[in-house]
């Protein structure tokens, strides 16, 4: 099983007027099985860093490096595609598709007929602990809580092995909080997934097999 | 597959901007059909008027008198009806119903005059707004006029069926079968044109009163023009120069000419407000189909976060246009051709044109979405 490598990672972000540094020179390891909590205040560059490790940009300097390759140099729309998925705090679901059509869309960009998409999504919602009755509404009709896990579910169907979380439970109550948290934990180490969270609440981190933190786009020894 | 599915019960759900965007396509696509509906119905009243209207000529002298007291040798006659095809200038090709007339003084019967007509309505006197008519025995119709027959036509009482009339003009005599009566003129006889001017198959000159013609083709009256006054004059009472033709041709074709200014004007104008149309419905297109994809920015970001090519979101985003203005378009050119109670190919052409002016102007728009950084999109989400 593959290993996440970030080496020396810089990042900035560029307007016609200034230039921040949102990351300076970050290296880390992310093992499959554990479960990673990624601290620090706002500003301090744990957003940025989650993107990069989901391939959604390059680092200006340095190298993320998945299996052995650079995201730099790979198809990063197929990497993420099929090896990496991101929870946000705010859900990110399509609210025009059922909570069904969203946890199989993965699936359904894969070509995979929708008869068998549903049945692998349907799994994964009822394992993540949404209710058939549920499958056939659309997000806006579920609490905050419901909809996380059918973004959770959305990775799982995915298949992807590395689970990107930012802030998951930032718009949670602390029970839906904790049952979420429970739910990535159990994917780390039960599914064998790298599950790395970005978070700045002390107990979400406490959960963690392993807590970085991030100062000034620095991650702390 | 399920992707287009799902894609497009996405759509059906997205029900506001769906039912926006389909009425845009609808009412472009219905505008370009009525459109065209005008076009055809104004070239429809073009043809109609190509078709219906006479566009009357009178020959008069060069300065444009004298129509009924014209003196002109026949041979000119002879070129509006096409008679005898062996020296040109012929203009039976752009002229049709010639009307001449030539009285002849006969010295037998003394006092009398014979009137070479083309046809019955060549001399006003005969016409029922003069009061005048003519009858013909059985067995005779008016084209007996146009031949060299030896025939006649004599005031009405003068004489029977079957009866005949010995004429003489001085230098020609000649026996003619009487053929109907009339109530024109009443010291005047009437015969067919070419009589008393046809000798062994050959048209003799005879002096015309008056001759008129009508335009064949109102069509190609431009070219009946050139060719009319490239042998007689175009009237002018202040033209005095000698060199000019001794004969003119006044072609009445004023109010033509104005209904085919105001129709052609019509489609000139319908015309140039079609590519304004379709400028237009396109640019409502993109700026709909824009505020439409600006509202689902964060839909398109996470695309991308799954996975999705840009190409791939390009290619939904414009699925989903094309499966309205298709739908648009087929309701409102079926609405066009309801409206107008016509079909013809070319709305249908206007149509497509309506619906891909639509869809080029949502393509505009969709492309930019697959621009977007999502990168910064996320972080601003956040």
């Amino acid at each position: 099983m593959g290993s996440l490598l970030v080496k020396n990672v810089s990042y900035s972000y560029h307007n016609q007027f200034q230039t921040v540094h949102a990351l300076n020179g970050v290296s880390a390891w992310f093992e499959p099985g554990k479960m990673y909590a990624v601290t620090g205040a706002s500003g301090s560059g744990k957003t940025t860093f989650l993107s990069l490790l989901a391939g959604l940009d390059v680092p200006e300097c340095g190298s993320i490096e998945w299996e052995g390759a650079s995201t730099a140099a790979m198809d990063r729309d197929r990497y993420r595609r099929e090896s990496t998925s991101v929870i946000y705090q705010n859900f990110n679901l399509f609210q025009h598709l059922t909570v069904l059509e969203n946890a199989a869309y993965p699936l359904y960009m894969r070509e995979m007929p929708k008869k068998e998409a549903d049945a692998v999504a349907r799994e994964k919602l009822l394992t993540v602990g949404l209710k058939e009755g549920q499958f056939n509404r659309l997000p806006n009709m579920l609490s905050g809580g419901e909809q996380q896990r059918v973004a959770i579910a959305r990775a799982l169907a995915s298949g992807s092995k590395i689970i990107l979380a930012d802030e998951p439970t930032g718009n949670l109550d602390s029970e839906n909080g904790k049952n979420i948290v429970e739910i990535l934990k159990r994917l780390a180490h039960e599914e064998n997934c790298c599950v790395v969270i970005v978070t700045h609440d002390h107990n979400t981190a406490g959960e963690a097999d392993v807590v970085l933190k991030m100062r000034d786009g620095r991650l702390d020894a | 597959m399920s992707m287009w599915k799902v894609t497009f019960s996405a759509m059906m759900r997205r029900k506001r901007w769906t039912i926006l965007l389909l009425c845009i396509a609808l009412l472009e696509t219905a505008t370009a059909t009525a459109l065209c509906t005008l076009i055809q119905k104004q070239i429809m009243a073009l043809e109609k008027t190509f078709d219906n209207t006479v566009i009357s000529c009178v020959m008069t002298n060069a300065e444009g008198l004298n129509q009924d007291n014209l003196r002109m040798p026949s041979g000119f006659v002879d070129m509006m009806l096409g008679y005898k095809h062996d020296q040109g200038y012929y203009q039976d090709e752009y002229v049709k119903n010639v009307r001449a007339m030539a009285r002849v003084k006969l010295t037998s019967p003394q006092d009398f005059t014979m009137v070479c007509i083309l046809t019955p309505d060549s001399d006003h006197s005969l016409t029922v707004a003069s009061g005048g008519s003519m009858t013909l025995f059985d067995g005779w119709d008016d084209s007996v006029f146009l031949s060299g027959q030896e025939v006649c036509v004599v005031p009405q009482g003068y004489a029977r069926d079957g009866d005949y009339l010995e004429i003489s003009t001085g230098s020609f005599a000649v026996k003619l079968r009487i053929i109907g009566t009339h109530t024109g003129q009443e010291r005047c006889f009437y015969c067919p044109f070419y009589t008393l001017g046809l000798r062994d198959g050959i048209s003799y000159m005879i002096s015309v009163d008056s001759c008129s013609f009508d335009i064949k083709d109102a069509r190609r009256l431009d070219e009946a023009k050139e060719s009319l006054y490239g042998i007689f004059a175009k009237p002018d009472i202040n033209d005095k120069s000698t060199s000019r033709p001794a004969y003119g041709v006044r072609i009445n074709d004023e109010i033509f000419q104005s209904s085919l200014g105001e129709i052609k004007g019509n489609i000139r104008m319908l015309r140039l407000i079609f590519p304004v149309m379709l400028v237009f419905g396109g640019a409502i297109g993109f700026f709909a189909s824009f505020l439409s994809t600006q509202g689902r920015m964060r839909e398109y970001a996470v695309m991308r976060c799954l996975g999705m090519t840009r190409g791939r979101i390009f290619s939904l985003t414009f699925y989903e246009h094309f499966a309205l203005a298709l739908a648009g378009g087929a309701l409102g050119t079926l609405f066009g051709i309801g409206a107008s109670g016509m079909v013809t190919w070319h709305m249908l052409l206007y149509g497509v044109c309506g619906m891909a002016t639509f869809l080029i102007g949502t393509s505009l728009s969709v492309s930019r979405i697959t621009r977007i950084n999502v990168m910064k999109l996320m972080k601003t989400e956040e």
